[in-house]
This record gives structure tokens, sequence and C-alpha cells, in this order.
């Protein structure tokens, strides 16, 4: 390099072009775009309402709540999202955020490991789950899922204490509590797991048909009395369903009794609404005491919602 | 996060779903009779003991 008597002037940075802002022109332009990715920082399951909370700048806490409300809302609709999520949302790195909005990758801190346990837990449910309904599908007598799945809430509980060893395992102490509610909500209905899944249309016409209870677990579920030829006497009919929809017409010309239960869905009755938590109601229709031919249906719904016409 | 310290807290919002998990068992296979209007608010208090329980937890970790 040449010098000239110019040069000290020529070392001067330039007022356009300090070197800060040579340094940072790559990074000029268009500002990073934010990126809906699963959080590794903020995680109870997988990340995904962390995640959510970080791309709308909320707090996590209300994102997870959000989730299991809408979950109860939807029967277990927001539950399928949350897993499409997981699948179809990226996986960010450690200290996601700041790098997220510098727009610089670096590189990951080694994972928060919360043991195997989590991993088994998933595995054992989407096993059972798949298992369920494939016995269903195939109109083969189920075994007694309640005890199954209280079996599985007693592991979780084993394996919460095993893993308290490392402090409290998020994910498995979420599974636990939606199982809890699930099986707490389950009994305060008298439902059995044992029950279809899918879309199931019954039509009864002679008492003789009538079964003592009908119930669904997912799906919805329509149990058709309208031309039913009641007998002397009181007939007992059950439905209860789960998380599904289910809707009862009645017996036309019948004086007829409901019981209607619900723990945390709703019942849509024509004289009245039964819907909130641990809620109970009963009606009977004109005349129903007096009868000599009368039904009496019991109604349940534990998460979903049942009407009856 | 201190990974390497046994915390009560955890044990005992496990041991809590272990009793929920019994009752429910006992009442799955017909060995008793529970009182479930009774058992539901049950059920959130011992999950409202759990929340707690990883709250205070978390104010310990921070």
């Amino acid at each position: 390099m040449t010098t000239t008597p110019d040069q000290p002037e020529s070392t001067e940075p330039a007022p356009e072009t300090p070197p800060v802002e040579a340094s940072t022109a790559s990074t000029a332009g268009p500002p990073p775009r934010r990126r809906l990715m699963r959080s590794r920082d903020d995680e109870m399951i997988a990340g995904v309402a962390g995640g959510i909370a970080e791309y709308f700048d909320l707090d996590p806490v209300l994102v997870r709540v959000a989730f299991v409300v809408l979950a109860l809302v939807t029967s277990g609709t927001a539950i399928v999202a949350y897993i499409i999520a997981w699948i179809v949302m990226p996986e960010a790195g450690a200290g996601d955020s700041a790098a997220r909005a510098a727009g610089t990758a670096e590189p990951r801190a080694p994972r928060r490991s919360t043991g195997a346990a989590a991993g088994i837990v998933w595995g054992v449910i989407l096993i059972s789950v798949g298992t369920m309904v494939l016995l269903s599908r195939l109109d083969i007598t189920l075994p007694e899922w309640n005890a199954v799945l209280s079996g599985g809430l007693i592991l979780l509980g084993v394996l919460i204490i095993f893993e308290a060893r490392r402090g409290l395992n998020g994910g498995l102490v979420t599974l636990a509590v939606a199982l809890s509610v699930i099986l707490g909500a389950a009994a305060f209905v008298d439902f059995k797991f044992n029950s279809g899944f899918g879309d199931r249309q019954v039509v009864v016409t002679r008492a003789a048909d009538l079964e003592d209870s009908y119930s669904h677990a997912f799906g919805s579920m329509t149990v058709d009395l309208r031309n039913l030829e009641a007998t002397e006497g009181q007939t007992k009919v059950s439905v209860s369903v789960a998380f599904g929809d289910i809707t009862v017409r009645l017996p036309e010309g019948v004086p007829y009794r409901i019981n209607a239960n619900s723990a945390f869905g709703s019942v849509d009755a024509p004289e009245f609404d039964a819907d909130g938590i641990a809620v109970e109601r009963s009606y009977r229709s004109e005349g129903y005491d007096q009868a000599t031919r009368r039904v009496e249906i019991d109604v349940s719904v534990a998460f979903g919602s049942a009407r009856v016409r | 996060m201190s990974d390497q310290s046994f915390h009560p807290g955890a044990a005992l919002t496990g041991l809590i779903f272990v009793v929920l998990g019994v009752l429910f068992l006992t009442d799955a296979l017909g060995a008793a009779e529970w009182r479930y209007d009774l058992l539901l608010p049950g059920v959130l208090i011992a999950l409202g003991v759990a929340a707690i329980a990883g709250a205070l937890w978390r104010a310990r970790d921070a």
C-alpha cells in the first residue's frame, strides 16, 4: 500500500460507513422473520404452548390453561390439534428467543433431561388407545379399561415419585392431572370406557330389543326411541357419553322421566339445560306418575354433550 | 435447575396420584363404592396441592 500525504485523512472512518455498520451490513435489510417453534426452554410436554407463548409474547401458563379449557370445551379436539402442532412445529434451540430475535443461530445447549419415563408413558398411552379403538372396531369384548387407566394413574404417580430425585417432572404431572380429571369425570357419571368409538346410530322399536345401557367414548351416537313400543310398567335405559356427543330421541306418546348427570359436559333437554361441573337434574313429563307405560332415561355426560329431543 | 436433589414436593405429588389411582381402581373393580360427588371435589383439592407443590419447587429453583 502506498502512502500519500492525504493518508491520515483517509484513515478516518467516513461518517457514512462506520466500522460497526460495516460489520453488520450482512444483517441489514428486512428484519428476521419470526418463526413459530416448539420451545426447549419452557416445555411441559413438547414445548408447543411455550413456543406459542414466545411467538405471541404471552404468559405460557395462560396458553396452557387455554389448551386445557379448549380440550374440555371441544371434547378433546384440542388434544389432536396439540399433537399435530407437536409434529409440524420445528423444535427451537436453547436460548431460542434471543437467537431468533437476532436472526442468529447458536449452538444448542444440552437438553434438560427428563429421563425416559415420559417417552415410556406416551408410548403406553398411544398403544392403549390404539388397542381400545382396534378391539372396539373388531367387536371384541374389551377388558375393564377403567381399571387399566386407573392402573396407569398409579404408574404415573410412582414414576413422579421416582423422578423426584431430579425434581418435578412437568410432563408426567400434566398427564397425571389429565388422567385424574378424565377418570374422576367418568366415575362421577358411571361411565365405562369399554364403549364405542366413531359414529353410531341405534333405532329401537321393541322394548325387548332395548339394552340396559348405551355408552359412547368418542364420536357421535344417536339412540332413536321415537317408535318404541313401551311395555306395561316402567322401561328404563341409561345413555352415557365420555367425550363425544349423543342424541336421544324420546318415545312418542309415552310419558318419560329424564335423569341428567353431567361432570364437565352439557345436557340439552326439552325442559332444561344441565351444564357446568358436577350437575344433576331430573324431569318428569306430564302424567308420568300415573302412567301404566312409561320410560325412564338416565343421561350421563363426562366431557361431551347430550341432546334429548 | 438443581437436578441432583430429591424434592419432597414432587414425591408428595406422585403420592397423591397413586392414592387417586387406587381409589379409581378399587371402584372400577367393584371392590369399593366411593361417593363421587365427594371424590370429584377431592380430586380438585388434590390437584391443587400438586400444583402448589410444583410452584414451591419452581420458587425454590428460581
